[in-house]
């Protein structure tokens, strides 16, 4: 408790690369793989778990105090689950459509553990401020990956980017989409979740070589290295 | 002692005081988004209500005259199924069946079917199923046009002695592959089987209730009361 809170830059950077919830410690990722099959649809429930961090994270720790080690994480859980059904309500009275198509995924961001893990890990032993900073941190991360799985499932699957974009953006964004190919272009593989799974490892893949390398770029520093290693370890464990 | 009674009191008021206040604020914004949660259910309804009878105009408000389907066995579901009137000053311009394929390749396929006064299909769009994403799932008209095939799609009359059983020729109501005049959806056969032997049903259930669904309402014939109210 007595130490003090990281700095932004550093929660920004653990949320976003060195840390982020799906890339490095590999949590929430069955939304991640199922609902990535479009750009939009990815962007539709990365913005919901964002919101949801940041709602969770600040709750959190405003009553860090207040709360006994015994049901921290009863109350915890009980915020998840409100902060995820207001959501809930919330897209369906505004954003039918893609309440609609996200389907049982939106109120399955309760179960999402990256969320739990920040409210209790991060935001129960630290002021306000960094614990909504790094409720946005490690939501954009999770976001961006997901934007990023659900863009290149999109252009290999069906040929297109921001396909349905109205419904998440409203009627202007109804021109939006961007056709590559022919209108019934399909590559099945990209759109059904073993798909899913090939891209998400090629991104893992890529972003342990591209950390492996910058460690070793840092030669001076023989440790960093180890760093690295042990990172790539304790995500697996939790696997 | 008493500390620890205090401590696990204090537990109690807290986890006690969080669910109270958690249940008072979603049941707040329940009632706040309900009201607007319905309308966008209504609206998404009579949206796809209406495209499967498009160019047919009426004056009537479909989901409020909805009807249910009374065949037991018919359908070969026990499910509830529906019959919309759909009316322009009191005569049944079609009329728009949702009903359900028992048979799809992941179970039921929930579809409306629009029929009118000459027993053609005007179209059919599905509302609910649990087809394969990526094979099946063409039945959905946002990912293919697959079914606009059945539109202007009637039954044929059995040429032969109707004596045989059935009154009309199922041979055409079937994929191409089984002898059929329909296209299937590639690696969905039995998705498009399911879908067609549906829509051939439909339109054999509307022969049958043709004299009452298509009657003018000025005659009275059974459904008088729903009607009258129906015009504001």
């Amino acid at each position: 408790m007595t130490t003090p809170p990281p700095k932004p830059a550093s929660i920004w950077r653990q949320g976003l690369w060195d840390n982020n919830p799906a890339l490095v410690q590999l949590l929430g990722l069955c939304p991640l793989l199922a609902v990535s099959n479009t750009l939009v649809n990815a962007l539709g429930l990365g913005i919901a778990t964002l919101l949801t961090l940041m709602v969770t994270n600040t709750l959190a720790s405003l009553l860090r105090h207040w709360l006994r080690p015994e049901i921290r994480i009863a109350v915890f859980v009980l915020i998840i689950a409100g902060a995820v059904t207001a959501l809930d309500l919330l897209m369906a009275a505004y954003r039918f459509d893609l309440h609609q198509r996200l389907g049982i995924f939106v109120p399955l961001i309760v179960t999402n553990c990256a969320i739990l893990a920040r409210a209790e890990s991060f935001a129960s032993r630290q002021p306000v401020w960094p614990a909504f900073l790094d409720g946005c941190a490690q939501g954009l991360g999770f976001m961006l990956l997901l934007a990023v799985l659900g863009a290149i499932r999109e252009v290999l699957g069906y040929g297109s980017l921001l396909r349905q974009a109205d419904s998440l953006f409203g009627s202007v964004a109804a021109s939006w989409t961007l056709q590559f190919g022919d209108q019934g272009w399909s590559f099945l593989l990209a759109i059904l979740p073993p798909g899913a799974f090939l891209i998400l490892g090629l991104l893992l893949a890529g972003q342990r070589y591209w950390s492996a390398r910058q460690a070793q770029a840092k030669t001076a520093l023989s440790q960093t290295q180890g760093l690295t290693g042990t990172r790539a370890d304790t995500s697996l464990n939790q696997l | 002692m008493s500390d620890k009674h205090k401590s696990s009191l204090h537990s109690i008021v807290m986890l006690t005081l969080a669910a109270a206040l958690t249940t008072l604020l979603l049941s707040g914004l329940f009632q706040h988004t309900k009201p607007r949660i319905d309308d966008q259910r209504q609206a998404a309804i009579e949206a796809t209500l209406s495209q499967v009878i498009p160019g047919i105009e009426f004056d009537n408000r479909l989901q409020r005259d909805r009807q249910a389907i009374n065949a037991p066995g018919f359908f070969q579901t026990d499910q509830a199924l529906w019959w919309y009137p759909v009316r322009l000053q009191g005569q049944t311009q079609a009329i728009i069946l949702d009903v359900i394929a028992p048979d799809g390749y992941n179970g039921d396929i929930r579809l409306l079917v629009g029929i009118n006064r000459q027993l053609e299909v005007t179209g059919v769009r599905v509302t609910q199923h649990l087809e394969t994403p990526g094979l099946g799932d063409a039945i959905e008209y946002q990912k293919s046009p697959w079914v606009d095939q059945l539109i202007g799609r009637r039954l044929v009359p059995n040429s032969n002695e109707p004596e045989a059983g059935s009154q009309w020729d199922h041979s055409e109501w079937a994929v191409r592959r089984q002898g059929g005049d329909f296209d299937a959806i590639t690696g969905a056969t039995v998705t498009s089987s399911a879908m067609i032997a549906v829509v051939e049903r439909s339109l054999e259930y509307a022969h049958r209730q043709r004299d009452r669904w298509f009657l003018p309402v000025t005659q009275s014939a059974s459904p008088g009361p729903a009607m009258e109210g129906s015009q504001p």
